[in-house]
């Protein structure tokens, strides 16, 4: 193999992400560091894990056609994953930058169409969708993702978007949930279950004074 | 300046007095606490024991601090969150001080109070906040003017998690023992990873009931004690600093501070401690006397409070169990 060179692009508490080419291909290779907190055979079963997992999930919804990017090699042993290079910005810093509600309501479609596969993704904030150069939307960032046919992880998902759309320094965070949710909408059937489960988690959340006021995702 | 603080959130009625006199900072720090002889708190028999505790501590504070009720300029007390009946305890003698003898009434939000004494005490300025007390689980940065939740619990509290497991397999009250929690404790005689206790983060988010239900689970199985809580720690710590470790990548911030009534902990110190290498950030830990309830936090916090203008109407001193520590404009900080 061609020797490779690596960038450092990003370093998380996750992981760290380099750029390369890798096959002729503009690539990331994702690495696991060790967690030298944790009672390493506990870190491994972790790492092991969620590096599996989000091969996996990553292959399985490319062949559904669902906008992710490409998977290109696994280690599971060795914590690495090599996955295509999408050049783009976070869908954050681009509803930042461009305000376009439209981009809101597709990342909304979809997560609709990986929840119809009946996979969730564990962290679906604005900062894991990236809008390319020819501002096509694609989800990253299956680490913390798995399988259920509940309604639960589903509403979590739901749960920790809106979260994540209330951080923005946006006016009208209200509306631009429901734009989301609209593109939700058109793609999970189920989407209504899934709101009211994701409002009786918000709730639950610790000492949320909405907890007496019915219906706080009701738009 | 001087400030009196009242504390009653849960299982501590504490009176603090402080001045804004840097030498003599604390001038008492008088405390009593409900002990529950069996099971968890409850929270009428706790409001019931710190209500008939309440005249004496306070009686106690002023002879500890050798000032009267005249030198003080305002009055402070925990409005929130907390157990109702709990809150209402403090709320009423805060509101009954201040008619009588025409001072200023003061709220203070208990978890706000938390992270101001961990400043004061520590000398951290701009921490990410590792909050962990009995109630609630959260990781915390200031950011535009307010504390921001960055993570939470979903359903229970760490300090909950270990509680209940040490109710349910026999190991608990008194659930802290010398300072160290006795699933820590019967941790350290734990070798082995036990499989079937998940270790759950939901994006930002964490979850225990999930270990519990496992961790008792395994417990009926007949899984070793000491493998239980060994995991169950391990696991549960870990949770929260990986938590922790994400809120310090994404805010960029250089200090780290843990606080609450869980932060006494040596086995979560040593992890923390071990993400701060890596980071390059720098771990402070609230001294245990002041990371556990008290009523010094709710007096300084009062006073930073207070200097900025922040005052109640007795009318509108509703107590509020629920209050979220992202409610409250530090008007101190800006």
């Amino acid at each position: 193999m061609e020797k490779m060179i690596l960038e450092e692009i990003y370093r998380g508490a996750e992981s760290i992400i380099y750029k390369t080419v890798f096959l002729g291909i503009d690539a990331v290779i994702k690495y696991r560091e060790p967690k030298t907190y944790m009672d390493p055979r506990l870190d491994k079963n972790i790492r092991t894990r969620r590096t599996l997992i989000e091969a996996r999930i990553l292959k399985e919804l490319r062949e559904k056609n669902i906008e992710v990017p490409a998977l290109l090699y696994v280690d599971p042993e060795e914590h690495i994953l090599v996955i295509e290079y999408i050049d783009g910005i976070s869908l954050r810093d681009y509803m930042l930058n461009n305000r376009d509600v439209n981009m809101l309501e597709r990342a909304g479609e979809i997560l609709g169409k990986i929840h119809l596969e009946n996979i969730y993704h564990g962290d679906p904030t604005l900062g894991n969708y990236i809008v390319d150069k020819d501002r096509r939307l694609w989800i990253i960032d299956f680490g913390l993702a798995g399988y259920s046919e509940e309604i639960e992880e589903k509403a979590v998902d739901l749960h920790l978007t809106f979260r994540s759309i209330e951080t923005l320094p946006l006016e009208n965070i209200d509306y631009l949930k429901k734009i989301f949710y609209k593109g939700y909408e058109k793609t999970y059937p189920q989407a209504e279950k899934v709101l009211e489960r994701a409002e009786e988690i918000r709730k639950m959340g610790r000492y949320v004074s909405e907890r007496k006021l019915k219906g706080v995702y009701r738009f | 300046m001087i400030i009196l603080g009242i504390e009653s959130t849960a299982h501590t009625f504490g009176i603090g007095i402080v001045s804004d006199d840097e030498k003599r900072f604390i001038l008492a720090d008088k405390r009593a606490v409900y002990t529950p002889t069996s099971g968890g708190i409850h929270p009428r028999e706790s409001s019931r024991y710190l209500a008939s505790k309440a005249s004496e501590v306070i009686k106690e504070a002023f002879e500890e601090a050798s000032v009267t009720m005249r030198d003080v300029d305002a009055i402070a007390f925990s409005m929130g969150p907390g157990l109702g009946p709990v809150l209402r305890v403090g709320a009423s003698i805060a509101r009954a001080l201040t008619v009588y003898y025409d001072k200023p009434l003061v709220p203070v939000n208990h978890a706000v109070a938390h992270i101001e004494i961990g400043l004061k005490t520590t000398g951290a300025k701009d921490p990410v906040v590792i909050y962990l007390s009995g109630g609630n689980s959260a990781v915390l940065a200031f950011v535009e003017g307010r504390y921001r939740v960055f993570g939470e619990t979903i359903d229970i509290a760490l300090g909950n998690l270990l509680d209940t497991f040490a109710r349910e397999v026999g190991l608990g009250p008194p659930y802290v023992v010398e300072g160290l929690h006795v699933v820590d404790r019967c941790a350290s005689q734990g070798r082995e990873i036990i499989d079937e206790i998940p270790y759950v983060v939901k994006g930002q988010d964490l979850t225990f009931s999930g270990i519990l239900t496992a961790a008792i689970r395994a417990f009926k199985k007949g899984y070793p004690l000491p493998d239980i809580c060994y995991t169950l720690r391990e696991i549960a710590y870990s949770m929260v600093v990986e938590v922790g470790e994400r809120c310090i990548a994404h805010t960029r911030k250089k200090e780290i501070m843990i606080v609450g009534g869980v932060a006494a902990s040596p086995v979560l110190r040593e992890k923390i401690d071990k993400i701060a290498e890596r980071q390059n950030v720098k771990t402070f830990i609230v001294p245990p006397k002041y990371a556990v309830d008290n009523g010094v936090m709710i007096a300084w916090t009062g006073l930073l409070a207070y200097s900025s203008g922040v005052t109640i109407d007795v009318e509108k001193s509703i107590v509020r169990p629920r209050w979220r520590v992202d409610e409250v404009d530090i008007s101190w900080r800006r």
